[in-house]
Formats: structure tokens, sequence, C-alpha cells
């Protein structure tokens, strides 16, 4: 096994000592999201898979923004941190493990949902595609998520106010809805977020239109790049500063 | 001799809004392999300071470090394969996880084969007396037991310098005792031992003994040179006040006298040792 590994089994090993909260964690999105994909459906059948299909894209960059965001900063209220930090694996290798176990926790929870609505008749299209199209978007999401995992090393306050972020980033890329009906402004914001692509090329798969499942992809790769660029350039600084003032702890 | 850890004119100031602590100045220090170095002094004099800027989770403000010839600013994750570390939290362990699976992690991120880790924690887990314990998650730990766990895994990699902040606070006398020949055995294997500690008894003779003080180092020599055999410390009450005297044994009897002669009483008579030594330092 290579270091990066030992951290998602690490990850995997402490979630094992919490099975209740994993029962709990894996029927969450289904009871989230049944309320809205019920009403979408007695609108019309084509809305119900948009909904659906938009808000567990949105899920697996929810399940990302808390895990590898807050990552940093539950190592260090556990008094973890230095020893990561003293390691020789860099604060990136120590993300992407976290992120690798995200990784299979989303695709397991992911399945169980999409098999609960298909139960309830809600169909989008074929399983397998769809898991591997929210399996692909879902690495995009963790290069999204180092963006903002490097600002809260930065920027302490923002882990606060993940959850208001990852709502506002639901709502601006279309979660529920289509981001045409948005004034301009607001869809111009729109199209430099990297969920909104994502949303929209799952979206184009279940619709069976290729062309679009392609375009948004240059968007998601374009976008997500972007931001990844600007999290290895904050976790470079950040790490420089935590070094600086020392302040590998908070409790 | 192999200069192993060089320290040149290293200082660290804390900023925190206006205030500023300055935890360490002009630290110059050399250490050869194999030594054996502990260092105590007061709360706040800067002991953990100094050993965070040698393992490289700090960064001075002024002054070189180098440990193992490599630069720790810019080397720290070349040289911590090479290194290990106790912290002062026990919190640095993973209190959801077991004894052997803490040590399993570390040996996995630290790049060693997954035999090499379950033998050198099976090796490890029954030196420090806690194989029976191996399956136990660490929240069920006392807190010596964890002690012994961070010291287990410092260790686990087999690095050539252990560093070590309070290893051996909350440990009973007889663990203590355990911990410290454990220690002495390592580095009588060629491991360089600088460990901070407010336990200053049953020191490895060969020790190096730094005192710090607010944040400078104010002694710094072998225990074996500070002589307290033969020499005794009396203390007696001087009016209400308490005094104490250092003096060699053979002019005991006339130093009591003259104290006597002076209105002094409760007159009582303690071997001298290094914590008395520290204190006299430090006041
Ligand atoms: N991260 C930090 N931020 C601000 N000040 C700090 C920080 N770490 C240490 N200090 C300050 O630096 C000084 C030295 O602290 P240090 O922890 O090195 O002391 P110590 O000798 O290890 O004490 P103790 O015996 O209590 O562990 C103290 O005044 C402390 O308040
Ligand atoms: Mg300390």
């Amino acid at each position: 096994m290579s270091k990066i590994l030992y951290i998602a089994w690490k990850e995997g090993k402490i979630q094992s000592r919490y099975r209740f909260v994993w029962f709990n964690r894996s029927l969450t999105p289904f009871f989230m999201l049944a309320p809205y994909v019920l009403i979408a459906r007695s609108l019309s059948s084509s809305l119900e898979s948009w909904v659906l299909v938009g808000s567990l894209i949105w899920y697996w960059l929810n399940q990302y923004f808390f895990g590898v965001g807050d990552a940093f900063s539950e190592e260090r209220e556990e008094g973890t941190m230095a020893n990561i930090a003293l390691s020789p694996l860099s604060l990136l290798g120590f993300l992407v493990g976290k992120g690798l176990w995200l990784m299979v926790d989303c695709l397991y929870i992911t399945a169980i949902t999409i098999v609960f609505f298909a139960l309830l008749g809600v169909s989008q299209g074929a399983w397998w595609l769809m898991l591997l199209l929210y399996l692909l978007c879902g690495v995009f999401m963790f290069a999204f998520s180092i963006f903002f995992a490097g600002l809260v090393l930065i920027f302490r306050r923002l882990a606060s106010i993940n959850f208001i972020i990852q709502q506002g980033l639901g709502l601006l890329s279309g979660q529920t809805a289509k981001i045409e009906a948005y004034p301009r402004s607001i869809q111009l914001i729109a199209y430099t977020i990297p969920l909104t692509y994502a949303i929209r090329a799952s979206r184009a798969l279940v619709d069976g239109n290729l062309y679009l499942v392609s375009s948004s992809f240059v968007g998601l790769i374009s976008t997500t790049m972007l931001y990844l660029l600007i999290g290895l350039v904050a976790i470079y600084w950040a790490e420089k500063r935590l070094r600086i003032e020392g302040s590998w702890e908070v409790w | 001799m192999v200069e192993t850890i060089v320290c040149r004119n290293v200082s660290k100031v804390f900023r925190a809004g206006k205030q500023s602590v300055e935890a360490l100045l002009g630290i110059n220090l050399t250490i050869t392999r194999g030594m054996f170095v502990v260092i105590g002094g007061e709360n706040g004099s800067g002991k953990s300071t100094l050993l965070k800027l040698l393992v490289g989770l700090l960064l001075p403000d002024q002054g070189e470090i180098t440990v193992l010839g490599v630069p720790v600013k810019t080397g720290w994750k070349r040289l911590a394969t090479r290194i290990g570390v106790v912290l002062p939290s026990d919190r640095s362990l993973y209190w959801k996880l077991t004894a052997k699976e803490n040590l399993h992690f570390h040996g996995g991120i630290y790049g060693l084969k997954r035999n090499e880790i379950q033998k050198r924690t099976l090796e490890l887990l029954l030196r420090l007396g806690l194989l029976s314990q191996q399956d136990q998650l660490v929240e069920g730990y006392s807190t010596g037991m964890r002690r012994k766990l961070m010291l287990a895994k410092a260790l686990l990699h087999k690095p050539e310098i252990l560093f070590a902040d309070e290893v051996l606070s909350g440990l009973d006398p007889r663990t203590t005792t355990e911990v410290l020949a454990i220690l002495e055995e390592f580095n009588r294997e060629g491991m360089t031992v600088v460990m901070v500690s407010h336990v200053l008894h049953n020191l490895p003779a060969k020790a190096r003994f730094l005192l710090l003080k607010n944040g400078k180092i104010v002694l710094d020599g072998p225990l074996n040179k500070f002589q307290f055999e033969g020499v005794v410390r009396i203390r007696a009450m001087l009016g209400d006040r308490e005094i104490e005297e250092i003096a060699e044994e053979a002019e005991l009897s006339e130093v009591i006298l003259q104290l006597i002669q002076q209105g002094a009483s409760e007159v009582r008579i303690e071997k001298d040792d290094l914590y008395s030594l520290v204190r006299r330092y430090l006041a």
C-alpha cells in the first residue's frame, strides 16, 4: 500500500467505529432528496430525473467540501495534524488520501440512493453509466474542494460557513433548476463554478445528448483546473504560515 | 565526532496582534551523534519551541538549523523518516483506533513495508509492555499507556534521532525508569536522543543537560560534571524565611554552627540533586 492509501485506510477504520452513523448517512441523501424529486415528478417525469441528477452531483460536492475542506481543521482539532505534517507525506498527499476514502464512501451511498429511487420508480438512464459519471464528476468535485481546503487554511472562519457555501454553490449551479432561467448576471457567475458543468453533463447523459456531455466536460475541466491551481498555491502558502505561527493544533 | 544537530544564532518570536513573545533568543547549539540530551527549564522557557524548530514544525525568525546535514527549513520532509518525534500531547494519537492500528497507520505513511510494520509493531509493543492491550482503542488507554504508545510510534521507523517532548510526564516511578532504560538502550545502539523533561532523576549518567531560561541556554554540560557527591544541601528557617545553603560534606558542621549562631532553626540536611541545582540557577 502506498502512503496515501494508508490515509484512506485510516479514515475507513475510524468510520467503521461509528456503524450507526454510517447507517444514518447512507440513507440521508435519499430522505433529503425524496421530497424535491417527488414534487418534480408530479409536474413532469423528465423534471424528476433532472432534480435527482443535479442533487446527487451536489451531494458529491457536499461530501467533498465537508470531508476535504474540513480535513485540516478536523485533524487540527483532534491534535493529529502535527503528526501528519511531520510525516514524509505532503499536505496534498494527505488530502488525496482523504479524497480516495470519500470516493468509496460517496460511491456506496450514491448507489444506495439510486436503488431507493429506482424502487420508487424514478428512472435516470442506465444506472451503471450514471454511477460512472458521478464518479468521474466526483474527481472534479474533489479537485474543486482542494481549493476550498486551501482557503480554509488561510481564512479559518470559512470553515464555519462551509454549509452555506455549499448551498449557495448548489443554488447557483442549478441543482434543482435550469440556470438558463436565471438572470444573465447570475448565469455568468454560474459558469465560473465547476458544479454547473458537472450537473449539466449528467443531465445531458440522462437525455442521451452526448455532444452536450462532452462540451460540458470541457467547461468542467478548465474551471476545475483553475481552482485546483489556486488551491495548491493556497496550501503551499498556508503551510508556510503554519510553520511560522506554529498553529498546528487548535482546541 | 559527527555533528548531528547544529543551531546557529536561532531566535523565534511569536506575534499575535500587537503582542509578541520572544520564545527563543540567539540559541547556538551543537549536538553530536549518539548524544543523550536532556533539556530542562521552567514552563514557558522555550523548550517545546526549540524542539519544534529542530523538527521543522516551526520556522525560526533568525538563524539556521541543520539536522543530519539537512537544512530543516527546506528539507524537513526529507528528514521525516530519519527522525522520530514524540509530541507533548497525547491527542496526537488517533483515539478511535487501537494501539496496533495507530502503529500500522504510522508505519504506512512513513513508507515501511507491511511485514516490517508488523514485525516492528510487535517488537515495540512487547518491549513497552502494551502487547496484551494492542487491540484496545486508545480512548480506553491510561495516560501512561498513551505516553508509551507515542514513544513506540516515534521509534517504529528506526529513526536516527529521537526528539521527545515530555515523554516521561504522567508515568509512574517504575514506568519512568523503564522508559528511560529503553531510551538508553536505543541510545547505546546509536540513536541520538533529545528530550525535554521536567523529570530530572534517574537520567543516564552520560546525559548532557541543557537548562533554558527565558529563551536562552543558561546551563549546558554533562550531568556527571555536576558534582552532587560529597555535597549537601542545608535548609533552615531564619526568622520566618526559609534559607538554603550548599556545602561540602567536610565543612558541614561548621556551616551548621554558623547558621545556628545567626538564629536559624529547623535545620535540615539533604542530599543535593539536579532539581535543587536547577532551582538555584533559575532563582
Ligand atoms: N504557537 C504559539 N503562539 C504564540 N506563542 C507561543 C506559541 N508557542 C509557544 N508560545 C510562547 O512561547 C513561549 C515558550 O513556549 P514553550 O511552549 O516553548 O515553553 P516550554 O518551555 O515548552 O514550557 P512547558 O514546560 O510549559 O511546556 C511561551 O511564552 C509561550 O506562550
Ligand atoms: Mg513544552
